[in-house]
């Protein structure tokens, strides 16, 4: 029979065993794809078999594993991690797309959709990476080799390059199941030389930030990708009265980013006041350059966020900051032992007040 | 009548499933048949057929019916269609008084594909079975097959350097006697080809 | 293969021992040859069915070895010479009708079994000593020594038959069946055959039929009466022989190939004027004053026989009933450890047993030589056992081993005997969890399936071949609907028995002398049943996987059948060329780096992949790819390419 190593494991199952089976793990799909060893299905990610490696991408883009927020944040922003309420930001302010059709099938201003199709249209991006609820083949081409398993219907997410606006529009708006970003992410080829766009979900965000950190060997060129659009975790939104906690993954109470913060722009809500718009966050020169063309293009409307919802943002976010040091903490039982997140003990001391 | 050198003479035939030492085995034991000598070919097949180590003993005497599997160190001959199988037959049955023919082109079972076993320097293998046996002669068998246009000339090739070797109390002519029997036309002239470059290979 | 049907009586031929027993039925008049396929057996059918229209007899490939059985015993009923071939487990299945065609008789035709025991259980799910039967069954018992032996013996074998009225049971075990040995060729019988069931009501005079067994105990005594006349046409056969001194210092009593084992052992050790060997044809009953002769030569007495310790018991028994005046004599054997209890026999372990006999020292060869060479011989790699190239049971087995991980709910599979019993090992991805004998994959799921008042919660796959299929699911199958037992029965539809030589079975369309058949449909049968039927090819890895992953979670209670339909490669392969030219894009292998971890040569395990030390990547090996395609689907990278060819 089989010998398999008893000392040392191998790395889906360190991943399994620090993250999964430790109830942190988001879903947020950074582990599969290209992987024929992981899948995502039914809200799980599932080891398929043993890959016998001891270091493995796997572990090393998870969210969840340990993420030095210092190094992540330099690589970016090219200053440390400050822990503060929304992370680095050049500019907020509300904006919405002034194409009526974007606006009607997103689910408020339609932001996401202006931004790409114009970072597409200016040859910004060449491709988006979005998730999409069709079948296998559309014209934009499946990319995630989820090969393995083969799966999808109607009923199952499938990670998509959109090169057309159209393509997009089949898209978004499509739910907030976004899981099959990075395993698309994971599965472009190392030898493709289109520019690349990403939307996410913050841990989405964080993963693909811990990727630019330490660029992977044979896969996707981390410097194709162009633009990472972030999502503010929704997982608020889905709350309905009496729907209380149920769309919560409960890893979720251990995750620190409600705005996306490695993310060139960050796109939210607009909450109820703003019903039709959305908060935009502009973190990096990339992601302002792209907003300006944005806007000359007529593609936007802006206008300026009133100081009560920053204020509302920022504290939510610092809220869920702090949330996450003592859930993990309590988990731990050990203030200086905060599992993945790798923080200054200055950071600690003010989040943990 | 070329005459037994030894009573009995056991000679192994041995390879890798599916490479056709069934048949070398068997056209062998039709000859000696043929020549009015007491043949006993045990052929081990079965689950071996899927990639696994195969041998066919031959044991072949003028005065009575010997049993099938050749005893430790009692292999006289060991004609071997893969450098590998050599060494591992020649471990199991052989002596240092062995005389080992074997075919130089090395197959590669899926424990060395997969990374869980290697396959040995070919230089040191065959270092190896030269060590342990009285003579070894490396044919080129494969080659020479591909050059005749299929890798399935090779067992037949490796008969010939075995009737070539004059090692076994049969000639050229038995072979092709046998040969007759079974195959006719384009068939039977390709083998009988083969047969002579291998003849000619061991001779060289 | 050489003629088996030739008639040159005298002439001599190299024939294997399952070819010789065919040519000895031939000579004997063979009129009906059924079997199921078996591994050591299977050779004996194949050759009789190769010549069955010239020589003007049934040959058939049956569902199973008992309906085999049967049919030969119904020939015999009615006037014809009959003869079933089958591996030791076929003696199991058929131990039910066999002891009651002691209590009935066999007919005037003949009844011959011959059963290929597999020692060491080189292609066996178990090692069994199958000549229990004999003593069990009261039945007369031969175990040829040599392939001229098995000719003879079996020729022999329909005439003591129908002298005592009881099947003839024939053994031979793996390296008698497939050694060739020379035989010399008897006559071809002239007679004509005809067949006639005599034993029909008579309305004035009405009696209980012969061939029916009953409620009657004096059966069983006519049985052991018409047994106990074999002992004296036993003590006059030429199968029965000694060869040495005739005072040896020590006595070899054997059977089977066992006897040229024990020859050439006395032969190395040099001892041929001090051990005799007394060779046992007719191993059951006893010719027991023959034996009582034997053993009167010597002293020191040791048994070698393959399994069990048979001969040896019967011969000890009897010896327990000399008077003590006799002179006392040592016996050795399994019972003192000299010989072993389990696994094969060979020249090496009889000369070691009958030198420690002998109070002498005995090394096969130098001992430095010989442990050096085992240091050197290390380096020649394992062959472990997998599946062919190409073969559509890995691709089953990947879907499977995925759609059960993918379910989560630590499901597993059952499975039965055919290829696909490799799938306990690496090339099945070791998903086959339990396997015992025909039939046994669905049977077992059928009680895992009735778990559920007792917390059962795991999805249980049951796996069989087509073959299989035919011979002992069908009663599972029907359980597992009339019992409602919850599980998934896949079916491995290769179209042929492909593990023992690929011979036809009824879902095939052909039959044992190639001729064409009716075709049993298998899914209008799995239908007919009630079972919910779908059919999948297993080379389509995605509809596959979804197939078995949708049906795992299907709450409805009722039988679930799989078919896995496609042809097997061994078969495909004869008749066209490969559908696909295949090469791996080295700039997309991953090969040893993460995301890969060369998936398809590590797990996969097709021969036809290999690995390119030097590039560092996989490659295709052109001597063994089919162009089957598949693994196309599992690179994860897609850098295996396929091409029309």
């Amino acid at each position: 029979m089989e010998a398999t190593a008893s000392i040392e494991l191998y790395t889906p199952q360190k991943l399994r065993q620090e993250v999964i089976d430790e109830g942190l793990c988001p879903f947020c799909g950074g582990c599969a794809g290209g992987c024929p060893y992981l899948a995502q299905y039914k809200g799980r990610i599932v080891q398929l078999d043993c890959c016998t490696l001891s270091e493995g991408n796997c572990y090393d883009y998870c969210p969840r594993t340990y993420t030095d927020m210092d190094a992540v944040s330099q690589k970016i922003f090219g200053v440390p991690f400050s822990g503060d309420g929304i992370g680095v930001a050049r500019e907020v302010l509300l904006a919405r797309s002034t194409d009526a059709a974007t606006r009607e099938k997103s689910q408020d201003g339609g932001v996401l959709t202006a931004l790409l199709s114009v970072a597409l249209a200016e040859g910004i991006i060449n491709a988006a990476i979005v998730t999409g609820m069709s079948n296998s083949e559309t014209s934009a081409g499946l990319l995630a080799r989820n090969v393995v398993t083969g799966m999808s219907d109607d009923k199952t997410p499938v990670g998509l390059l959109a090169r057309k606006k159209e393509e997009l529009l089949q898209c978004i708006g499509a739910g907030y199941e976004n899981t099959r970003v990075l395993s698309a992410l994971n599965s472009v080829p190392k030898e493709s030389s289109e520019k690349l766009g990403i939307i996410g979900l913050p841990c989405q965000v964080a993963s693909v930030g811990k990727r630019k950190l330490s660029p992977p060997q044979n896969r996707v060129n981390m410097d194709n990708v162009k633009l990472v659009l972030g999502l503010f975790c929704a997982t608020k939104r889905w709350l309905e009265p009496g729907e209380d906690r149920q769309y919560i993954n409960k890893a979720c109470s251990y995750c620190w980013d409600l705005t996306a913060e490695f993310a060139d722009i960050s796109v939210g809500s607009g909450r109820a006041k703003f019903k039709d718009w959305n908060t935009v966050i502009v973190r990096t020169k990339a992601g302002a350059e792209l907003m300006d063309i944005a806007k000359a293009k007529g593609a936007l409307e802006t206008q300026p966020i009133p100081d009560e919802s920053l204020a509302v943002e920022k504290k939510a976010s610092l809220d869920k900051k702090k949330r996450a040091v003592k859930n993990i903490a309590a988990k731990t039982g050990d203030r200086k032992n905060l599992l993945y997140l790798g923080l200054s003990e200055a950071i600690v001391d003010k989040l943990s007040t | 009548m070329k005459a037994l050198t030894k009573e009995p003479l056991n000679v192994i035939i041995g390879g890798v499933g599916g490479q056709g030492n069934v048949l070398m085995a068997f056209l062998v034991g039709g000859a000696l048949v043929n020549k009015g000598f007491f043949a006993g070919v045990c052929d081990t097949y079965g689950t071996s057929q899927r990639g696994g180590p195969v041998a066919s003993h031959v044991r072949i005497s003028k005065k009575t019916q010997y049993g099938p599997l050749i005893s430790s160190g009692r292999a006289d001959v060991i004609l071997a269609l893969e450098p590998a199988e050599a060494l591992r037959l020649l471990n199991q049955f052989g002596s240092q008084d062995t005389i080992v023919i074997t075919n130089s082109r090395p197959v590669y079972p899926s424990d060395v594909s997969s990374g869980k076993a290697t396959y040995p320097e070919m230089g040191e293998l065959l270092q190896a079975i030269k060590k342990f046996s009285a003579k070894l002669t490396v044919i080129d068998g494969t080659d020479a097959a591909l050059k005749m246009g299929g890798s399935i000339y090779t067992n037949i090739i490796m008969i010939g350097a075995l009737i070539g070797a004059d090692l076994l109390p049969l000639d050229r002519e038995s072979i092709v006697q046998v040969l007759a029997d079974r195959f006719h036309g384009a068939v039977l002239d390709n083998n009988t080809k083969a047969l002579d470059k291998g003849i000619e290979l061991v001779r060289q | 293969m050489p003629g088996i049907d030739v008639d040159a009586p005298g002439s001599v031929q190299l024939l294997m021992g399952n070819e010789a027993f065919a040519r000895g039925a031939l000579e004997a008049g063979v009129g009906f040859a059924a079997s199921y396929p078996g591994t050591p057996a299977s050779e004996i059918l194949s050759t009789l069915a190769s010549v069955a229209k010239k020589m003007n007899l049934h040959a058939e490939w049956s569902t199973n070895e008992i309906v085999a059985l049967e049919a030969a015993a119904g020939a015999s009923f009615a006037g014809i010479p009959a003869i079933s071939g089958m591996k030791q487990n076929g003696i199991n299945v058929v131990s039910d009708f066999l002891v009651n065609t002691g209590m009935t008789g066999i007919g005037k035709g003949g009844l011959v079994v011959v059963v290929g025991d597999d020692p060491s259980a080189i292609s066996s799910s178990n090692e069994q000593d199958s000549r229990w039967i004999c003593r069990w069954m009261d039945m007369p018992l031969l175990e040829p020594s040599t392939a001229q032996e098995a000719k003879d013996m079996v020729k022999w074998a329909f005439e003591l038959s129908r002298e005592l009225d009881i099947a003839c049971v024939v053994r031979e075990t793996t390296r008698l069946a497939h050694t060739r040995g020379n035989v010399e060729l008897g006559e071809l019988p002239r007679a004509e055959k005809k067949a006639y069931f005599p034993d029909t009501w008579n309305m004035c005079q009405p009696t209980k039929a012969k061939f029916t067994a009953g409620p009657f105990g004096i059966l069983h005594y006519q049985l052991q009466q018409r047994l106990a006349k074999a002992p004296a046409i036993f003590e006059a056969s030429p199968f029965n022989y000694y060869l040495g001194p005739d005072k040896p210092e020590l006595l070899i009593i054997t059977s089977g190939i066992c006897r040229l084992f024990s020859m050439e052992a006395v032969e190395r050790l040099g001892l041929q004027d001090k051990v005799g060997i007394f060779k046992l044809g007719t191993s059951w009953p006893l010719p027991e004053k023959l034996v009582e002769k034997q053993l009167s030569r010597a002293q020191k007495v040791l048994f070698v026989e393959e399994i069990n310790p048979f001969i040896e018991g019967s011969v000890m028994e009897l010896a327990a009933s000399f008077p003590a005046t006799k002179p006392h004599i040592d016996f050795y054997g399994k019972r003192t450890g000299h010989m072993t209890l389990f696994g094969e026999q060979n020249t090496d372990l009889v000369t070691g047993a009958v030198a420690k006999v002998m109070g002498i020292t005995y090394q096969a060869r130098d001992a430095k030589y010989d442990k050096e060479l085992k240091e050197a011989a290390k380096m020649a790699p394992p062959r472990s056992i997998n599946f062919c190239a190409g073969c559509p049971e890995r691709a089953a087995y990947w879907a499977i081993k995925n759609a059960l991980t993918l379910d989560g709910r630590d499901g597993f599979a059952t499975g039965d005997i055919g290829c696909y019993s490799m799938g306990f090992a690496a090339g099945g991805f070791f998903q086959e969890r339990a396997m015992h004998c025909m039939g046994a994959g669905i049977g077992v799921a059928n009680g895992l399936g009735n778990l559920k008042q007792f917390g059962f919660t795991q999805p249980v796959i049951a796996m069989a071949g087509d073959s299989t299929f035919f011979h002992a699911c069908i009663p599972a199958l029907i359980n597992g609907v009339y019992n409602q037992a919850n599980f998934i029965f896949v079916i491995f539809d290769n179209s042929a028995t492909a593990m023992t030589g690929f011979q036809p079975h009824p879902g095939v369309g052909t039959c044992a002398t190639g001729e064409p058949a009716p075709v049993v449909d298998m899914d209008a049968l799995c239908r007919s049943l009630g079972a919910k039927v779908e059919v999948c090819d297993p080379f389509d890895l995605k509809n596959s996987t979804e197939t078995l992953v949708r049906l795992l979670a299907d709450e409805e209670p009722g039988a679930k059948v799989v078919i896995m339909r496609r042809v097997c490669e061994l078969v495909r392969g004869r008749r066209e060329k490969a559908p696909y030219k295949m090469h791996v894009d080295t700039d997309r292998c991953v090969g040893d780096e993460c995301g890969c971890k060369r998936l398809c040569i590590r797990l996969f395990g097709c021969p036809g992949l290999m690995w390119d030390k030097e590039a560092g990547k996989a490659k295709i090996d052109e001597a063994l790819c089919t162009g089957c395609g598949v693994c196309t689907d599992i690179c994860p990278q897609g850098a295996i390419i396929k091409e029309a060819a």
